[in-house]
């Protein structure tokens, strides 16, 4: 036989076993690979670049971290930007755990962490960008153990923005007094001794003073210790606890102090508020509320609630013209996801972001279940339309918790950022490790930042992004124009992790425009509750004069408009929260404009 | 030359034999070289299994170590077993091993690709991470499940979370084709149509799963939000009104083969819900009896104990609850539940002061407690300390001003005390909440025509 022979035998060989392979796939295919995510990737140029070393911002947040999984450890604290001393920049305060000077021990030392910041910080931004730690002159040393949540409002309407935190413990009110804070929490009125997450400042009965509404978590019981099925210790899940109603404090302080008498201090009036929650039926349904936002989702004029409960149906606080609140959120497609099942909502943003004039809402997500886009339909309608945005597959496999809709790249289209970080362990079935820093790097992961489309449609950004790139456990996110470049800074905050502070670097895909829109028969305060249009160029974009959002955080309180290629602007419309409307005059873009109630033109 | 020249003569010679023995030749080597290219051809495509995933049979509670185990002894025995590996991961996923039954369902799947369990199962386990590729077990699950209308249905809801409502809607038909009654299936038309803005077929068929199984809050939800859309008021209230009638728990839809998956659960919180199953169908002794077991074993997070001793209560043998609650303050004197539930025992024997002791330490442990507030209240009552007692009420009131009977506790102090502003004030709040309540009742008459 010849070697031509030979090889031509191999080649009929090799034909009969390429034959023989491929029959036996055909008769036991193996089961297929996963199809390729169908989520589209944008490969966008950085959009945020990490700051946070040249601002002069040191602080660390400390959860306590007894090793006991306390569950108030895993939920984080947040942050406030807003401008304390009135010099046109943006200031920022966070809030504290465990205060280090209060006392716990770390799980592995024993001691308290030496870089643990001492208490919640208030840092004053100077005119070059760097900012100053002021805590303990501004008065906002905080002692008492456990901080959660902050919202900014002006509650006595002198013009300077006032403080509320949150606490596993009793909550806290700072009246800012010129500069200088002054804890009012007692004689005012405030009793909130259940465990307060997101608050906000929303004015339900249009009386001109802002009231509070706090949202409660659980009725947590410290004792109580969870072991999973496989026999591993983690954080409690909110369901082995019953839920704790919200509060609702009205302001009375124009009731309690009658015009023309004030008090000793100052001559200002003191500020009282009364607890209204029984009396306007918020307390009446109990639910683990983490995250909330007001807005007039029916367009009746008067304010509305958002609450995003985790494990539970949100709610859709429906004010009744100021006499009560209704939930709505069932009949109004908002309590649960598409299959009707409830999920476990932590943060919460609002904003139109298809340019029809109503908002849509937003609400992260526990991983495995998606965060949750719920569209305006018509007024208060809402329906889940998560999958068509492309925001499905993408959110499920983190856990969300701050996030905000925000023209990142000024191309006039809301674009959507996400604060992630676990609350469970994704190595369960090891001991977890002594070390704190190892113990919560299993609970990090990316932040996520997505593109819309301005049509409803979102595109995740590539995650080589530097707000992404790098996995931590945050929790708080707040978005404000820190530098008054016309471009939307974020600010993260994580468990026993830094602040960090990102700036916008996105290239400009357009021009933009930061509105204020001030009362100056309250003290000159920001009008919160009023709802901005934008004419220009044929187009509208509608912003709502509201701070209140994201996960325990309080973000700017200027309306942002990115304008795509729009270079002027028509006219600004204001519906103001008395109802009143107004027409501002429109003008160049790339500029701040500060519109006051009772200086515009009629509609 | 010669010698080349008969070789030739004998190639005439023989020319036949010579050429049978070299074609038998080609023919064996043929032979051998598909017998080694089938053989070859079987190694290769024989499915490559991953290896046995870690267990951490260290961590586990010992009941679970002991069903894991057994598991994986039916592994290590037959490891070519597709039932061996589909019964360790169902062991596994049961107790939240979740990558590690993955594991073990694909391998089980690889070695039977007949059997829809499989796929069905890594699909349910992956859905809660990723439920794109959950989709795809599903539709392997469904293309061998038959008549199954659960695994289908499966699929189907799960395409409808991805917003796919057309890849959804022939699996939908199919199974209503077989099932047409079945309510699942119409609840799944129903959001497919919805999702295709066709609101009222899709209310029809919304209507047909809520009468076919009226328990399903998901059905009377998406019914709610249909009326609210379709303008029908009254629709909108009735749906509003099935959904207070039902227990806020999620019912899920009958699924034989993720009831037989939980079935497997061995660890203590399902064997402590099944002893709470018990107490809750009047099974007291058993529901004791399964508690006690419980409560011996070791348990860092004394729910066992908790429980028993709640069970103990209901029983109204309260002085061996107060036993077994001091018992476990000798180790655990700031666990505020031990606190609370020592004081209810206290209580029920007659022993009020040392009630109101605990519920004290239990207000010190956790300030939030409306229930320790309130039998505080209760307790300095029966101390004849009003002051104390009407303080506590307060504070319980605060807490949860919707509460009737701590505000008609309150009316009821401020009455005696004489205060009869205060009184109607907390009394008119509870009759509006508890008006049919006696003690509410009585005190309406002791303050006169004027309280509604």
């Amino acid at each position: 036989m010849t070697a031509r022979r030979a090889l031509a035998l191999c080649g009929i060989a090799a034909v009969f076993a390429v034959a023989a392979y491929g029959l036996w796939r055909y008769a036991f295919p193996t089961p297929s690979a996963s199809r390729a995510k169908s989520t589209s990737v944008n490969e966008a140029p950085p959009l945020f670049e990490e700051i946070t070393s040249t601002t002069g911002i040191d602080f660390q947040h400390w959860c306590g971290d007894g090793g006991k999984f306390y569950f108030p450890e895993v939920m984080g604290s947040g942050i406030a930007l807003f401008d304390y001393d009135r010099d046109g920049y943006l200031d920022l305060f966070v809030v504290q755990g465990m205060p280090a000077i209060t006392g716990g021990a770390d799980r592995s030392t024993g001691k308290q962490p030496a870089k643990a910041s001492a208490s919640s910080r208030l840092y004053r931004q100077e005119k070059d960008g760097r900012f100053v730690d002021v805590t303990e002159e501004a008065g906002l040393m905080d002692e008492e153990p456990y901080g959660m949540g902050v919202a900014v409002g002006d509650v006595n309407n002198d013009g300077w923005p006032d403080l509320y935190v949150t606490k596993f413990g009793r909550d806290r009110l700072f009246l800012n007094r010129q500069g200088r804070f002054e804890d009012i929490t007692a004689s005012a009125g405030i009793d909130n001794p259940r465990w307060g997450t997101s608050v906000c400042f929303i004015d339900y009965d249009r009386d001109g003073w802002l009231d509070i509404f706090v949202t409660n978590y659980v009725d947590y019981y410290p004792s109580q210790r969870c072991i999973e099925p496989n026999g591993s210790e983690d954080y409690c899940h909110p369901g082995e606890f019953s839920p704790a109603p919200a509060k609702l404090y009205r302001n009375v302080t124009a009731t309690m102090a009658p015009s023309g008498s004030e008090s000793e201090n100052e001559g200002v009036p003191a500020v009282r508020f009364q607890d209204v929650s029984f009396e306007m039926g918020i307390d009446g349904k109990p639910g683990p509320g983490l995250g909330v936002v007001p807005g007039d989702f029916n367009g009746d004029g008067w304010p509305d609630l958002y609450v995003a409960n985790d494990a539970a149906a949100n709610f859709l606080w429906i004010n009744q013209q100021g006499s009560k609140f209704v939930d709505e959120a069932v009949v109004g497609g908002a309590a649960c996801d598409i299959a009707g099942k409830p999920q476990s909502s932590m943060g919460v943003a609002s904003g139109d972001i298809n340019g029809d004039g109503m908002n849509e809402l937003f609400t992260t997500h526990l991983d495995g279940e998606y965060s949750t886009l719920y569209v305006q339909l018509a007024a208060a309608s809402f329906e889940d339309r998560t999958a068509r945005a492309g925001l499905a597959g993408a959110t499920i496999p983190f856990t969300g918790f701050g996030t905000a809709f925000l023209d990142m790249d000024l191309d006039g289209n809301l674009d959507l950022a996400i604060a992630n970080g676990r609350v469970r362990r994704p190595d369960r079935d090891r001991a977890p490790p002594a070390d704190p820093a190892a113990f919560w790097r299993a609970y990090a992961e990316p932040n996520q930042l997505f593109l819309g489309d301005g049509k409803g449609g979102f595109a995740l950004v590539a995650s080589a992004q530097p707000f992404c790139a790098e996995p931590h456990v945050a929790r708080g996110l707040a978005v404000g124009d820190l530098d008054n470049d016309g471009d939307l800074d974020l600010v993260t905050s994580e468990i026993n992790g830094p602040l960090r502070v990102f700036r916008n670097v996105a290239p400009r895909a357009g021009n933009w425009l930061m509105v204020a829109a001030i009362d100056p028969q309250r003290g000159g305060r920001d009008a919160y509750g009023a709802v901005l249009t934008v004419e220009a160029g044929g187009k509208r974009w509608s912003r709502d004069i509201n701070p209140a959002y994201s996960y325990l955080s309080s973000n700017d309180p200027r309306a942002h408009f990115g304008l795509g290629q729009v270079d002027s602007v028509d006219r600004i419309i204001v519906r103001w929260p008395d109802g009143s409307e107004e027409s501002f005059a429109g003008g160049p873009a790339n500029r701040l404009v500060t519109v006051r109630q009772g200086e515009g033109n009629p509609p | 030359m010669s010698g080349s020249r008969s070789a030739k003569a004998r190639q005439a010679d023989h020319p036949a034999p010579r050429r049978t023995v070299r074609w038998r030749l080609v023919v064996l080597l043929l032979l051998a070289g598909v017998a080694v290219a089938a053989n070859a051809a079987w190694w290769l495509a024989r499915p490559q299994l991953a290896p046995l995933p870690s267990i951490p049979m260290d961590q586990l509670e010992p009941r679970v170590a002991g069903i894991a185990a057994a598991a994986l002894a039916g592994v290590e025995q037959d490891g070519r077993s597709a039932m061996a590996w589909g019964d360790l991961g169902a062991v596994l996923r049961a107790h939240d091993l979740g990558p590690q039954a993955n594991v073990c369902f694909r391998n089980a799947e690889l070695l039977d690709n007949d059997d829809y369990r499989w796929p069905y199962y890594l699909g349910v386990s992956l859905s809660v991470t990723d439920l794109e590729s959950a989709v795809e077990c599903y539709r392997r699950a469904a293309q061998r499940a038959g008549d199954r209308p659960h695994v289908h249905l499966r699929l189907a809801e799960a395409l409808l979370d991805r917003g796919m409502p057309a890849e959804a809607e022939p699996v939908i038909e199919r199974v209503l084709a077989s099932h047409p009654t079945d309510a699942r299936a119409q609840l799944a038309k129903a959001r497919c149509l919805f999702s295709q803005e066709k609101l009222q077929e899709s209310r029809t068929w919304a209507e047909k799963s809520a009468a076919a199984a009226p328990d399903m809050r998901a059905t009377h939800l998406l019914l709610a939000q249909l009326c609210r859309r379709l303008n029908d008021e009254a629709g909108q209230d009735r749906a509003l009104e099935a959904l207070a009638s039902i227990p806020a728990e999620i019912t899920p839809w009958s699924d034989p083969d993720v009831a037989a998956l939980l079935g497997l659960r061995q660890d203590r919180a399902a064997r402590l819900r099944s002893a709470a199953e018990l107490a809750r169908s009047g099974l007291t002794a058993s529901a004791t009896a399964a508690l006690s077991e419980l409560a011996q074993e070791s348990d860092p997070t004394a729910s066992a104990a908790l429980a028993l001793a709640d069970a103990l209560v209901d029983d109204r043998k309260y002085a061996q609850a107060e036993k077994l609650l001091r018992e476990y303050l000798r180790d655990q004197t700031d666990d505020e539940r031990i606190r609370f539930r020592l004081g209810v025992a206290c209580f029920q024997q007659g022993n009020y002061p040392q009630a109101a002791e605990e519920f004290r330490r239990t207000i010190g442990l956790k300030p939030d407690s409306f229930m320790a507030h309130y039998n505080l209240g209760h307790a300095l009552q029966k101390c004849r300390d009003a002051q104390g007692a009407k303080e506590a009420f307060l504070a319980a009131v605060r807490l949860r001003p919707g509460h009737g009977l701590a505000r008609a506790n309150l009316a009821a102090l401020w009455l005696k005390e004489g205060n009869r502003e205060e009184a109607r004030h907390h009394l008119n709040v509870a009759a509006k909440l508890i008006p049919d309540d006696p003690t509410v009742r009585s005190l309406i008459r002791q303050l006169g025509p004027s309280t509604p």
